[in-house]
């Protein structure tokens, strides 16, 4: 069997998708800027998928603007507000969970100048909205929040964060990066006070290289790309007009389906957490339950074993998940999501994070947790650690044996 | 995910002396300062030969297939033989290994170094005494 549960990272596209896209390729493969008919008719359609976006979260159609994707929409935003504002402030604050792409537009802005504080969660890696509150100052011009913790899956209490930014006696712009979000659970960019959010069409079954970002009506914006006129000057150059298609093909199909699918996940994610708990011993789930949580996402440490060869040992049984081992990371730093919601490096070494998308089943779910049960049993075997005692005699805290250094590759 | 080649994957599916060894001659367990991982060797000397080692690892794919290979390699040898291999014969031996996962090679081969050295003053201790 052949089980993908890293569907945070990416989805597979669905065929419908394909064959929608396949129109803009072939048929209807003109830019929407030409003067000739079927140009404007491509001008039409791209601009009724604008308006079909604006309406699935409560926006003007003008509020989107197609970029290839979040990380391409996540710097639009931020850079694009940062920047124009510089002048009437330079403070930005952005959560301590954020996805690795906001995390680097953070540092980036620190280079430049700007004083970025990092906004903590709590153990279920939720915003602390009172720290919040505490960190705002006259400087501030931006919160940046993610939608859904993406490694531990929590929920991000989105209007909560827009209410204390509205107390502020000057304007404060709230940017969420919603990739884990948008087609999964509902977003009303009104009611969530939501000023820009980013959309990634990968995430939900639709094509890669497809995003957008919402940009609330007279934020101040500066755009990040320059170049020739076309559908929208604040994201200049050649449309992807297959991609755009494709995206909205998959939001059709993810809205369409979305009560019914938050219903059946919910159940499947209690489901796999259920049996995760009962049946292997000595675990920890990461992040929140019930409500607080998003239906596709299930995180767990597994004590006493390492992440990377869990997930590698899965995969060959054809399971695919993630983990926030250090092991599996290029720097060979420990989830820093594990690490801000109180856990420690052990903790990380040993997470694995199942992320489901639409396709997924019950089944599924069922083999990879028989799977899982033998692959922990028997990395556990192999283990000189057996018991927390055991870590605690050879991990000591797990700091001083985390002090990166480089092995001399010419000794 | 790293790329890791055939041989790699069949240690690390199918590791080679895992486990303990019972009343071992020398033991050691060492953590990489890298990564986080800590790795258990375990040695049965007779002779100044390394008769039987056993090894287990609370480390990634790599580091339990270097342990793997590593067991492999040096049962049979004397303690001066097996102090001499390296964490780059290792990797040689496995067919290479993705560089960031040079350091799980070495913790092998620090575990196994450790061993033997705690050994070889233990066996100075007793000389000393029966003196
Ligand atoms: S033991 Fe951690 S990277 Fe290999």
């Amino acid at each position: 069997m052949f089980v993908f549960l890293d569907n945070c990272r990416t989805t597979k596209l669905d065929e419908k998708v394909l064959d929608d896209m396949k129109i803009y390729f072939f048929e209807k493969f003109q830019r929407p800027d030409g003067i000739y008919l079927s140009a404007q008719e491509v001008h039409e359609e791209v601009s009724q998928a604008q308006e079909y976006f604006a309406k699935t979260i409560n926006a003007q159609p003008e509020e989107i603007v197609f970029t290839s994707g979040a990380t391409e929409a996540n710097n639009m935003a931020i850079f694009g507000v940062a920047r124009r504002l510089k002048e009437k402030g330079n403070h930005i604050i952005v959560s301590a969970i954020e996805h690795g792409s906001v995390m680097s537009i953070a540092k980036r802005l620190q280079k430049e100048g700007f004083e970025v504080d990092f906004l903590p969660v709590d153990s279920e890696g939720i915003i602390k909205l009172d720290e919040l509150e505490k960190l705002i100052k006259p400087t501030t011009i931006l919160v940046s929040v993610i939608s859904v913790a993406h490694f531990v899956g929590s929920l991000e209490p989105l209007k909560e964060i827009s209410e204390i930014l509205k107390k502020s006696n000057h304007k404060i712009y709230f940017h969420t990066d919603a990739a884990e979000r948008y087609a999964k659970l509902p977003i009303d960019v009104e009611d969530f006070g939501i000023d820009l959010m980013s959309v990634s069409g990968h995430k939900f079954h639709g094509p890669k290289g497809i995003g957008f970002l919402y940009v609330r009506k007279n934020t101040p914006f500066e755009p990040l790309i320059f170049g020739a006129s076309s559908f929208d000057k604040r994201r200049p150059g050649g449309e992807n007009v297959p991609g755009i298609m494709g995206m909205r093909k998959a939001a059709e199909i993810a809205f369409d389906k979305m009560e019914e699918n938050i219903k059946k996940f919910t159940g499947l994610r209690d489901y796999m957490i259920n049996r995760i708990e009962k049946e292997i011993p000595d675990v920890t789930l990461n992040g929140a339950r019930g409500e607080k949580r998003t239906p596709y996402n299930v995180n767990f440490s597994f004590k006493y074993i390492e992440g990377e060869a869990i997930s590698l040992a899965l995969s060959m049984e054809g399971v695919e998940v993630a983990t926030g081992s250090a092991c599996a990371s290029e720097n060979l730093q420990p989830n820093y999501a594990i690490l801000a919601i109180g856990g420690d490096h052990a903790r990380a070494h040993g997470s694995i994070r199942f992320t489901f998308g639409f396709n997924n089943t019950k089944e599924e779910i069922d083999y990879t947790v028989d799977k899982l049960k033998e692959v922990v049993e028997r990395l556990r075997s192999m283990s000189p650690i057996k018991s927390d005692d055991d870590l605690e005699k050879y991990m000591g805290s797990g700091e001083e044996l985390h002090k990166h250094e480089e092995v001399d590759s010419n000794a | 995910m790293l790329k890791y080649n055939e041989l790699v994957i069949q240690h690390f599916k199918n590791p080679r002396n895992l486990g303990k060894i019972e009343n071992p001659d020398a033991q050691a367990t060492e953590g990489s300062v890298a990564c986080g991982d800590m790795m258990s060797v375990y040695l049965k000397i007779k002779d100044g030969k390394i008769e039987d080692v056993k090894f287990e690892s609370y480390g990634c794919a790599a580091n339990i297939a270097t342990g793997s290979m590593m067991t492999e390699v040096i049962k049979g040898m004397t303690l001066e033989e097996a102090e001499q291999i390296t964490w780059k014969d290792i990797i040689e031996k496995l067919g290479g290994l993705p560089k960031s996962k040079y350091h799980c090679s070495n913790l092998a081969i620090d575990t196994l170094r450790k061993a033997i050295q705690e050994y070889k003053e233990s066996m100075e201790k007793s000389k000393v005494e029966s003196a």
